[in-house]
């Protein structure tokens, strides 16, 4: 059988034959006995095939859509992931806050120590300027006569 | 989130069908193809915002499909399986068509499998995707990247083949 013809049935079969070729084919299949079987054939395979196709298993379904959600899981562990971020970054906030506070009280302490130092170093200078003043001698001045009167 | 959540359940519900047996036809190995459409859709999921319209991802998704098939097979370097055939007990007895009619079914069936089974991947493809897919030739050939009078001589000889070993057999 010519090949033309089969794979004008084809085109046919497989809804891509033009309108005008159609009538011809037709006539053909009307005439020619070999036609019609290898027509009947290809859409006994078509049917075949169609009512072979297996429904998709429904455990490979259930793995797909689990598979398919667990993105969403990553979201929400994606938002842990800034929770934790934002909580470390105020963490490291706080330990530089920390740090330049505790820098500033060793300051002060540094300097509350230098004053200690100062007053009792000019505790001593007072000392030894009080020590450095002659012994203060005092002499009485009687300015009042003493009467003595006896008792006889 | 949840518009692409419900857009990729839309696309998965709409395509499911016809990728798995793509896939599984592909490759006649049914952990295997369990193991790529998983994949197909999980990076379908995770591209979905690259995808531009929903014709196009039909489009991708065969198109990734069948690109994890040949990586696969690049990789291993191996070919398929053993499949089950449609066994004669599983025949349903209850059905309205005549006990011969059911045998020769599963007979055609039968060949059908085994034909696709040993046919060379290029050709198959084609077959497939025509079949399972529903393309066009054009949009076939967009798929595989070949020419549309191509896909056309491929799926004749396909056919023919197909067609042959069933004549002989009804006959």
């Amino acid at each position: 059988m010519d090949d033309k013809l089969l794979l004008m049935i084809e085109e046919y079969a497989d809804g891509e034959l033009n309108r005008e070729d159609e009538s011809f084919l037709f006539e053909q299949l009307a005439v020619n006995a070999e036609a019609r079987t290898y027509f009947r054939n290809i859409n006994l395979v078509k049917n075949e095939l169609e009512s072979a196709a297996e429904e998709f298993p429904s455990h490979l379904e259930k793995i797909i859509i689990t598979r398919m959600q667990s993105p969403a899981d990553r979201i929400s562990f994606s938002r842990l992931k800034l929770a934790a971020a934002v909580v470390s970054a105020v963490l490291i906030l706080l330990s530089i806050i920390t740090f330049r506070l505790l820098n500033e009280v060793s300051g002060y302490r540094q300097e509350i120590s230098q004053v200690i130092t100062q007053l009792k170093e000019q505790n001593k200078t007072i000392e030894t300027l009080y020590n450095c003043f002659p012994p203060a001698v005092i002499h009485p001045v009687y300015s009042n006569e003493i009467i003595i009167k006896p008792k006889i | 989130m949840e518009i692409r959540t419900n857009n990729f359940l839309e696309i998965f519900h709409r395509t499911k069908k016809k990728i798995f047996n793509f896939v599984l036809r592909m490759t006649y190995d049914r952990m295997l193809s369990e193991d790529i459409v998983q994949n197909v859709y999980l990076k379908l999921f995770e591209s979905m915002d690259k995808i531009e319209s929903a014709s196009s991802v039909e489009f991708w998704l065969f198109t990734t499909a069948r690109n994890e098939i040949y990586h696969y097979y690049r990789n291993k370097k191996i070919h398929s399986d053993k499949y089950d055939y449609t066994n004669l007990e599983d025949v349903d007895i209850t059905s309205d068509e005549s006990i011969e009619d059911i045998v020769e079914k599963a007979d055609i069936r039968d060949h059908l499998d085994e034909q696709l089974r040993f046919m060379p991947m290029e050709q198959k493809e084609v077959f497939l995707l025509k079949e399972f897919g529903g393309y066009s030739y054009k949009e076939i050939s967009t798929i595989l990247n070949i020419d549309a009078e191509l896909v056309k001589s491929r799926l004749h000889k396909v056919r023919k083949k197909i067609i042959n070993r069933i004549s002989r057999l009804i006959n």
